[in-house]
């Protein structure tokens, strides 16, 4: 049952993402994403970790793919506004490359010694059990990724301004990313 | 999901009354019928497509605006637990200590529908809806979930069981321990951004009528358009639901016995939330007959520059007292 | 099946895709996209060795790099996106081929 859960969530997932990166219209590689992010989430519920399931989806899903989605809208990429594509020569370079680098990752994970899978209590991957790690061990880079997300707003919202100096409309608060929801 | 004819029953009357009409009255006792009589109506329009639309995303859209509308009922505990011989039947589908990040995660998909629809209408007032859509919705679910954290602080879980256990009991012998009392702040934080969350007036900005004619979904028809109408009222009773298990205690109530797990007892505790969620209901239709629309921009700085800084410093508040 | 080389396969197929979409697509918005695909592989396998070895100190350690991930990509796509709004207000393109000077 989880087997085929897990198969099924893997398949998913890796169809989402080809999708993902061989549509043509942006919106459609967003779409797909929706589905790819949906699958990761599965496969991180199999694999005990219903936390960050969840937050993969409110993180990813709701937030960053909203993003994406609204910028698409913002610049109106339709029919010929979307661009060209590279030739199908090279295309097919970057898949081989892309094959070749898969098999050496493939090759250096697969070196990781078998493992059965271990029992683990329903504490595992619960929001106490990471947060506790979170403000116990990792205190220092969980503040240096609050520092970097300050200046990623603060970058986002410079960049995004029309003029310096002029009042703007609302539209740029959108980059603004939710800080406080970690 | 049979609980939205029966609030668009309530707001068309309710709307009648404080516009000093009469409502429908003619289908059945009070007008009961009318939603039934609307539903048929709208299954036998016709089903139209537009021309320009993107017909994959088009038909996408309104299942996608549905289905994380009717998900998040999945997550609140509606009554005590219920033990009928040795079974012991929990009201609640998902438990879990996870169950209130889902109905985050769930909100927050709400939002596709509502962008992929106005999108591939490739309708200029419609594209314009679902892109105020979801900058409103993004904006306000951080200042939910920002309220939420003190709740979280207050009670020390995010398991709704404990959120709810934890507002049992009573100061003084009459004041129910709620978390509305105990968070008065987040309370009112968590109330605003769910009214901007399932685009209730005054933050109906995504299909004000008066501006855009009918935002996201004013080239859908039929069932499609039916499917928009009923995530948009599936959204609002679970935003209720929501707000009572969080800051009304749930299904408690004053002067409860403890330890009780009858049927009977049972059935009182979801008679309790029921009533409590009939309130919060009948008060966001009085809202939306009462008060102005918003402006985008004061919109957005109602957001940002006030609802977030603020729940801020109530989690600061919050994390000093706890302390003291 | 659910094994530990099977989940850091699936991670390596997804990373592997994400690799592909930055080389081979010229729409900056696709290729941000795809960077998210390399980073959730690469969360896949965080998880996976999270829960293969749950016995070690290290286990929940898995899960925080995972939560902080998502905090830097959440960071990334709002400084990508934000650039990308600057350059098509500008030269009203999507296209990576186009983005070639520093300055204009």
């Amino acid at each position: 049952m989880r087997d085929a859960f897990f198969v099924a969530f893997s398949f998913l997932a890796i169809f989402g993402g080809f999708l993902t990166v061989s549509r043509r219209d942006p919106m459609y590689s967003a779409l797909s994403l929706i589905l790819f992010f949906g699958a990761i989430s599965g496969v991180m519920m199999i694999l005990a970790a219903p936390f960050l399931a969840l937050m993969q989806l409110m993180v990813y899903a709701g937030a960053i793919l909203v993003l994406f989605i609204f910028v698409i809208m913002l610049l109106a990429l339709r029919g010929e506004e979307i661009g060209g594509e590279r030739p199908w020569p090279l295309q097919l370079l970057a898949g081989i490359g892309c094959a070749v680098l898969f098999g050496l990752i493939a090759a250096a994970m697969l070196r990781a010694p078998f493992q059965a899978l271990p029992k683990v209590g329903p504490e595992f991957g619960s929001p106490e059990q990471v947060g506790r790690t979170m403000f116990a061990e990792f205190v220092l880079p969980f503040e240096v990724v609050s520092v970097l997300i300050l200046a990623a707003t603060m970058g986002a919202v410079v960049l995004a301004k029309k003029n310096l100096g002029k009042p703007e409309g609302p539209a740029v608060d959108a980059p603004k990313d939710h800080g406080g929801t970690h | 999901m049979q609980i939205v004819p029966l609030l668009v029953w309530a707001e068309r009357r309710i709307s009648a009354l404080i516009q000093d009409r009469v409502g429908p009255n003619r289908v059945g006792p009070f007008g009961l019928f009318q939603p039934l009589a609307d539903a048929i109506k709208l299954l036998f329009k016709e089903d139209v497509i537009p021309d320009g639309a993107d017909r994959f995303l088009f038909v996408l859209a309104p299942a996608l605006a549905f289905f994380p509308a009717a998900m998040t009922a999945t997550v609140i505990p509606f009554g005590a637990p219920m033990t009928i011989g040795d079974y012991q039947l929990d009201l609640q589908v998902c438990r879990g200590n996870v169950g209130m990040l889902l109905f985050l995660a769930l909100t927050g998909l709400g939002v596709y529908g509502i962008a992929f629809g106005g999108w591939a209408s490739n309708n200029k007032y419609a594209m314009l809806g679902s892109m105020r859509a979801s900058a409103q919705v993004l904006s306000y679910e951080i200042a939910m979930g920002i309220a939420l954290i003190s709740v979280f602080m207050t009670s020390q879980s995010v398991d709704l069981n404990v959120i709810v256990a934890d507002q049992t009991g009573t100061w003084m012998g009459f004041v129910p321990k709620w978390n509305a009392l105990k968070q008065p702040v987040a309370f009112v934080i968590f109330f605003i951004a769910a009214f901007a969350e399932t685009n209730r007036l005054p933050f109906d900005l995504a299909e004000c009528e008066a501006e855009l004619i009918g935002g996201y979904h004013t080239e859908y028809s039929s069932m499609k358009f039916s499917l928009f109408f009923l995530a948009e009222y599936a959204a609002m009773f679970s935003s209720c639901c929501m707000i009572t298990t969080l800051f009304l205690g749930g299904w408690s109530f004053p002067g409860m016995p403890a330890g009780q797990t009858g049927i009977l007892f049972s059935l009182l505790t979801i008679a309790v939330f029921f009533a409590k969620v009939s309130v919060l209901l009948f008060f966001f239709i009085v809202v939306r007959w009462t008060l102005p629309r918003f402006r985008f921009d004061q919109l957005m700085h109602l957001g940002w520059k006030t609802l977030i800084p603020l729940g801020l410093a109530n989690i600061a508040t919050t994390g000093v007292v706890a302390q003291l | 099946m659910l094994t530990l080389h099977n989940c850091l396969l699936l991670s390596a197929i997804l990373f592997a895709t994400g690799v592909f979409g930055v080389i081979a697509r010229r729409n900056v918005l696709i290729v941000l996209m795809s960077i998210e695909l390399m980073l959730n592989g690469v969360n896949i396998a965080f998880v996976s060795f999270a829960r293969f070895y749950p016995g070690s100190s290290q286990a929940p350690a898995g899960h925080v790099f995972v939560l902080l991930t998502m905090a830097v990509a959440a960071a990334e796509a709002a400084v990508g996106l934000a650039i990308v709004i600057a350059w098509f207000r500008n030269r009203k393109t999507t296209d990576t081929e186009e983005m070639r000077s520093l300055r204009w």
